[in-house]
C-alpha cells in the first residue's frame, strides 16, 4: 500500500499499478496528475545538487522524459515514486558533476561534506571548545510575531548551505513529508545512515532559524 | 541506568522523534526532559523547525516545461500504442536495470 502523500494537492494518486498501466495506455490526465503532485519535490530535490533553479527544471524535465522512455520496462521492484526520485536523483548528479567542471560553484566546495559536529547544542561538560554553551532559550511564539516568508528565506538559504546528502534527505522527510522507509529506498542507504544525516540537517536547520529567532534586530522593529 | 546527559539527549532527539529508540532509551529520553528546561527547549525548537520546513512553499514546474512534458508524452503515445497481449511487462524477465535510470 503506498504511503499517504500528504502534500500532494488533490485526490490521491490511485495504487502504482493502476498508474502505470493507465500512463502506458496514454492517460494524459494520468501523467498531468503525476507531474503536478511529485514535480515540486523533484526540483528541491534536484536542487541539493545543481547550481540554480533553471538547471533544477533542466533536471527534473530530463527526469520525466527518461520516465516516458522507461515506464514499459518499469518491473515495480520499487515503489513509482521511488523509482522516479532516483532517476532524478542520477540526472541531478550528472548534471552538477557537468556544471561543476565549468562553472565554479561554491556549493560544492569540499570544506561542505557530511563531516563535522552532529549536534548544535552542548551541555557544560562539553568536549567541543568552539560549541555553543548556552542553552537555548524559548522562541518568540510564531504568530504575529515572525513573518512566515522571511522564516522560509532563513530556511531556504540554511538549506543551500547544506551538503547534498543532508539536503535531500531533509527535503524529503520533513518538506515533502515522505517516510524514512522511502527515503533509504530511494538513496538506497540504511536507516542508521539517513537517521545520521537527517538529525544533521535538522540541527543545521535549527541553528540557523535560532540565530535568527533571537538576533536582537533580527526582526521587524518591535520597539 | 544511568541517567541521560545533554549531550546524548540532543544526539538522540532525531532517533526518539522517529520512534527509533528502545523502551529503556525513550524513559531516560523523557525523564531527561523533566530534569532539563533547556533541552525541553531544544526539542521543542526542532519540532518547529520541522513544522516550518513541511510550510515551505513548493512551486512545481514552469508551465512551458509541463507543456513540452504533456507534448511528449502525446507523441509518444501515439508512436508506441502498445499491441495486443502486451500488457502484462512486469515480471516478463527484462534483463539488468532500466536504462532510463542510468
Amino acid at each position: 500500500m503506498p504511503e499517504a502523500d500528504q502534500k500532494s494537492p488533490g485526490p490521491a494518486l490511485p495504487a502504482d499499478d493502476v498508474v502505470v498501466a493507465a500512463l502506458r495506455l496514454g492517460d494524459e490526465e494520468m501523467f498531468a496528475a503525476l507531474l503536478s503532485a511529485w514535480s515540486p519535490g523533484m526540483l528541491q530535490v534536484a536542487r541539493a545538487y545543481v547550481a540554480d533553479d533553471h538547471a533544477a527544471e533542466d533536471v527534473v524535465q530530463e527526469a520525466w522524459l527518461g520516465v516516458l522512455r522507461g515506464i514499459d520496462r518499469f518491473e515495480a521492484r520499487s515503489s513509482l515514486r521511488t523509482w522516479i526520485y532516483r532517476i532524478v536523483i542520477n540526472k541531478a548528479k550528472t548534471r552538477g558533476v557537468r556544471d561543476a567542471r565549468t562553472v565554479p560553484m561554491t556549493s560544492l566546495t569540499p570544506e561542505k561534506n557530511d563531516a563535522g559536529l552532529s549536534i548544535d547544542f552542548h551541555g557544560p561538560e562539553s568536549p567541543y571548545p568552539d560549541a555553543r554553551r548556552r542553552p537555548p532559550v524559548v522562541w518568540p511564539s510564531p504568530e504575529g510575531e515572525i513573518l512566515a516568508h522571511e522564516v522560509h528565506e532563513h530556511i531556504v538559504q540554511a538549506l543551500d548551505n547544506l551538503p547534498a546528502r543532508q539536503r535531500v534527505v531533509i527535503t524529503l522527510r520533513d518538506v515533502q513529508g515522505y517516510t524514512s522507509d522511502e527515503v533509504c529506498a530511494i538513496l538506497e542507504i540504511t536507516a542508521a545512515n539517513q537517521r545520521v544525516l537527517l538529525h544533521r540537517a535538522r540541527a543545521s536547520l535549527r541553528s540557523a532559524l535560532d540565530r535568527y529567532m533571537t538576533a536582537p534586530s533580527g526582526k521587524e522593529p518591535t520597539r | 541506568m544511568s541517567a541521560m546527559g545533554c549531550d546524548e539527549f540532543v544526539e538522540q532527539v532525531t532517533a526518539y522523534l522517529d520512534g527509533a529508540l528502545d523502551t529503556v532509551n525513550v524513559n531516560r529520553f523523557t525523564g531527561h526532559i523533566a530534569d532539563c528546561d533547556g533541552c525541553e527547549v531544544y526539542l521543542r525548537q526542532i519540532r518547529v523547525t520541522i513544522a516550518e520546513l513541511g510550510r515551505l512553499p513548493g512551486p512545481g514546474l514552469a508551465d512551458r516545461t509541463t507543456a513540452t512534458l504533456l507534448a511528449a508524452f502525446r507523441d509518444r503515445s501515439a508512436n508506441e500504442t502498445p499491441s495486443e497481449g502486451s500488457q502484462d511487462v512486469r515480471g516478463a524477465g527484462f534483463p539488468g536495470p532500466l536504462s532510463g535510470s542510468s
